[in-house]
């Protein structure tokens, strides 16, 4: 479904991806965990055909991708149902009722009002509705409430069942955890890990178990200036 | 206070600016040209008490169109007390050209007339706009002319029903319903002066040669539609006019072409103006300036291919 070799990008001469080598087969939940700038937004990025790599070869579907980003924007003065209903187009088959029966959104309401969860669940009925065979879902968890967390929990392995292709990202790695096939760990825009279902057991405390050690000792030298 | 009067000066003139870089030198200095010549017309053309204050009469209308569409209204709520200072000086700021073309005319009267309506607007009680449940979904615009829904949103139907009703009405009178159809022209070019998310543009389109003939042709069959009835009605009442009806009519296409080829020409998703925004000016100015006429015909076609190449990147992976 995407194949990446040796890709390279730079914003303003400065390395973002380097040498980053990564096959997805179609079907599968791909998670992509990293710490804040590794590198995971660009790497979606590229994929969905937003941003041209510096060098090497990407082989993906970008024309035929839905991309979630991390804060959805949307025209200003339209109404949710107006802005699913510019999305469906001709085609009949996707049902905005139905569908909003799980996401309970005031469809008939300005997207300005919309706090930011709100949005980002229209962007995601929007996903929905786009039917598109790779799905690209750069924090999708954020700013969502617990019962939307657990309701795209849900809807991933339904996608994963129409063959869909789905790569999210994610700085919380349990979220990934409970809804992916494999995890790829980004740092440094280039995968310092790929990790199999078998293998999340524990993965958390291997990723970071160092965290606390380097940080306390600065953390206390903070708080003593203060 | 005079802090603040101080402080809003520097921000608009920093946007300007900002505008003009962006604009680069040649357009800079084209535009100037331009806005030169159409300040001289006018300036020539406020010769008679009545064209000052026609002159004042739109300046008028327009400043509460920008009063009623503010989008830093939270900002303003904090600023409390200081609002009505923080709007009239904006508003001063935006009038002090008329207001200094009709003092050059020796308009006083209109001059000092304009100088209330800023004092006036500034005083409408601002509110931020929220949406009522169960809004209107305006099911007679098709599910594609997403802007023309949210501009007849931003603009209100009824006054812009009322224009419409006025036009055909007005028929009878010369020169009133053409009048009439170039205020309609540009409200809808009005329409496209905000950006879409990056998104939106794939959402039904591979390429951005078929985003843009997309955009243009669905565009101008629904201009067509709004305006033809104005104008066949007028053309029954004015037979004689025909060639001026053909000729407006063409001119009035042209400008919508123009505004959205000029659009795409600029676009920066996620931004809500850009320079965009003084083309759009300038060929709905064209009309009242014969030499200005074939200018945005002529950036039409230099400013297609720009539209394709800056939309080009957002299409990368079409490639």
């Amino acid at each position: 479904m995407v194949q990446i070799e040796n890709l390279e990008f730079a914003y303003n001469k400065i390395p973002v991806i380097k040498n980053l080598s990564l096959n997805i087969n179609k079907g599968i939940v791909l998670g992509l965990a990293g710490l804040n700038g590794a590198g995971k937004t660009t790497l979606l990025e590229i994929i969905a055909g937003y941003l041209k790599p510096s060098s090497g070869n990407i082989v993906t579907q970008a024309m035929n991708c839905a991309y979630l980003e991390t804060q959805p924007f949307f025209y200003s003065n339209i109404t949710g149902n107006e802005y699913l209903t510019f999305i469906i187009g001709e085609k009949q088959s996707f049902n905005i009722q139905k569908w909003n029966d799980i996401f309970h959104l005031p469809l008939n309401e300005l997207i300005e009002n919309y706090s930011s969860g709100m949005k980002k669940k229209l962007a995601i009925m929007g996903i929905m509705a786009l039917d598109r065979d790779l799905i690209l879902l750069d924090e999708p968890f954020n700013a969502l409430d617990l019962e939307s967390v657990e309701v795209v929990k849900l809807l991933l392995p339904n996608l994963k069942k129409q063959g869909k292709t789905i790569i999210i990202t994610s700085h919380i790695l349990s979220t990934l955890t409970d809804t992916c096939d494999s995890i790829c760990y980004l740092e440094n825009g280039n995968i310092k890990g790929n990790y199999s279902k078998q293998q999340f057991p524990g993965l958390t405390e291997e990723l970071l178990s160092d965290t606390s050690n380097r940080f306390q000792t600065k953390i206390d030298d903070a708080f003593n200036d203060n | 206070m005079h802090s603040l009067v101080a402080y809003i000066k520097e921000i608009r003139l920093k946007q300007v600016s900002r505008e003009i870089a962006s604009l680069g030198l040649i357009y800079t200095l084209l535009i100037s040209l331009v806005l030169f010549f159409i300040i001289k017309a006018i300036a020539v053309s406020l010769s008679t008490l009545n064209a000052q204050l026609i002159f004042c009469l739109i300046w008028s209308a327009f400043l509460p169109t920008i009063h009623f569409s503010r989008n830093d209204v939270r900002f303003l709520q904090i600023t409390k007390g200081k609002a009505f200072v923080y709007l009239l000086t904006d508003y001063f700021l935006l009038s002090i050209i008329p207001i200094g073309i009709l003092i050059y005319c020796k308009g006083l009267l209109a001059a000092l007339l304009l100088l209330l309506v800023v004092i006036i607007v500034a005083l409408i009680p601002f509110k931020k706009r929220v949406a009522k449940q169960g809004l209107s979904e305006l099911k007679i615009i098709p599910s594609y002319l997403i802007e023309w829904k949210s501009g007849i949103r931003k603009n209100n139907k009824f006054f812009l029903f009322g224009l419409y009703t006025v036009g055909i009405f007005a028929s009878y009178f010369p020169f009133f319903s053409l009048f009439i159809c170039w205020l309609v022209t540009g409200i809808i070019c009005g329409f496209y002066q905000s950006f879409e998310p990056r998104n939106q543009l794939r959402f039904h389109h591979q390429n951005p040669v078929s985003y843009l003939k997309f955009k243009l042709s669905n565009a101008v069959i629904n201009y067509f539609k709004i305006v033809l009835p104005i104008l066949l009605i007028y053309s029954l009442f004015h037979p004689e006019q025909w060639i001026i009806i053909i000729s407006a009519l063409f001119l009035f296409i042209c400008i919508l072409v123009f505004t959205i080829i000029a659009k795409y020409a600029y676009y920066t998703p996620g931004e809500t103006s850009g320079p965009h925004q003084v083309y759009f000016a300038i060929g709905l100015l064209s009309l009242f300036i014969p030499f200005m006429v074939p200018i945005p015909i002529v950036l039409t076609f230099t400013h297609y291919r720009k539209a394709i190449k800056r939309l080009a990147p957002y299409f990368y992976g079409s490639n």
